[in-house]
């Protein structure tokens, strides 16, 4: 659910998770999307030539996961100002990914908070960690 | 057309500026990218996610790499955004060459990429690091 305003936001809140089942069928349509055509992304023995077990999800549309979970809680009442993350493992198709986020600070001169934002795999290891920003209108 | 190159002429681009490219924000390319992620929220039908602005940064340095032997593994990702990117807008990509490490295992690649609207307002500006590591 969308906070209403920089009013409903404070230090230490977490922000709803968002949770993805990941498909082959989805990896195939963010190729075509994006642009990425790297092999790794569908073809399972080019994937093993590059010392990977099996084809992997593309770190990109993991972020853009991230992106919608941090769309979904500002809504309209604030907008994302910048955005990093780190690949730390790989994400398979068939993975169930957990996009988490955790106000870290919120800064009431600027009306902005930063983010600790995450996901983890169904085993709970994080595979994307990075911070985000997200200004909000003053209240 | 995607030019054959090494590594050795990535290095050469260190510091310059290597791909530039425009891509049009259109309404059907906008919400299929929506689709495909998965999105349902609203805020995406007259603006552009920021998603699509960090995915159009490496579109054309994938067709790049695809010529190298290497396999390209992608390391990490960061975005500031400046000013929101409207559908109908025209959002040119360049992209830099920041450097180019050898290390034992691999190859590390910073890129540095801006982006602009047609108005020439600077929409956002991305780092892109992308790993090269030989294939078995």
């Amino acid at each position: 659910m969308s906070v209403q305003g920089w009013a409903d936001v404070r230090a230490g809140q977490e922000i709803p998770p968002l949770v993805k089942h990941v498909t082959m069928q989805q990896v195939e349509k963010w190729r075509e999307v994006s642009g990425d055509n790297n092999p790794i992304h569908y073809d399972g023995d080019f994937a093993a030539r590059c010392g990977l077990p099996g084809v992997v999800v593309h770190g990109q549309l993991i972020t853009a996961f991230l992106c919608q979970m941090l769309s979904h809680w500002h809504g309209t009442a604030g907008r994302l100002r910048r955005l990093e993350v780190a690949y730390k493992g790989f994400n398979f198709p068939g993975d169930t990914l957990t996009c988490c986020g955790l106000v870290k600070e919120a800064l009431l001169s600027e009306s902005r908070v930063v983010l600790a934002i995450w996901v983890e795999n169904q085993q709970g290891e994080k595979t994307v960690c990075g911070s985000a920003e997200v200004q909000f209108a003053p209240s | 057309m995607v030019q054959c190159f090494t590594i050795e002429k990535l290095k050469q681009k260190t510091g310059h500026v290597w791909l530039t490219r425009d891509y049009t924000a259109e309404r059907e390319r906008i919400k299929r990218f929506v689709e495909v992620v998965g999105g349902d929220t609203p805020l995406w039908q007259e603006e552009v996610p920021p998603s699509w602005l960090l995915a159009i940064s490496l579109e054309q340095v994938c067709e790049q790499l695809a010529a190298l032997p290497q396999a390209a593994l992608h390391g990490s990702c960061a975005i500031e955004l400046f000013a929101p990117v409207k559908v109908g807008d025209i959002v040119t990509v360049v992209v830099k060459v920041s450097s180019v490490r050898e290390r034992q295992q691999a190859t590390f690649v910073i890129l540095e990429i801006e982006q602009h609207n047609q108005s020439g307002v600077m929409l956002a500006r991305c780092k892109q690091v992308i790993v090269l590591r030989s294939k078995t």
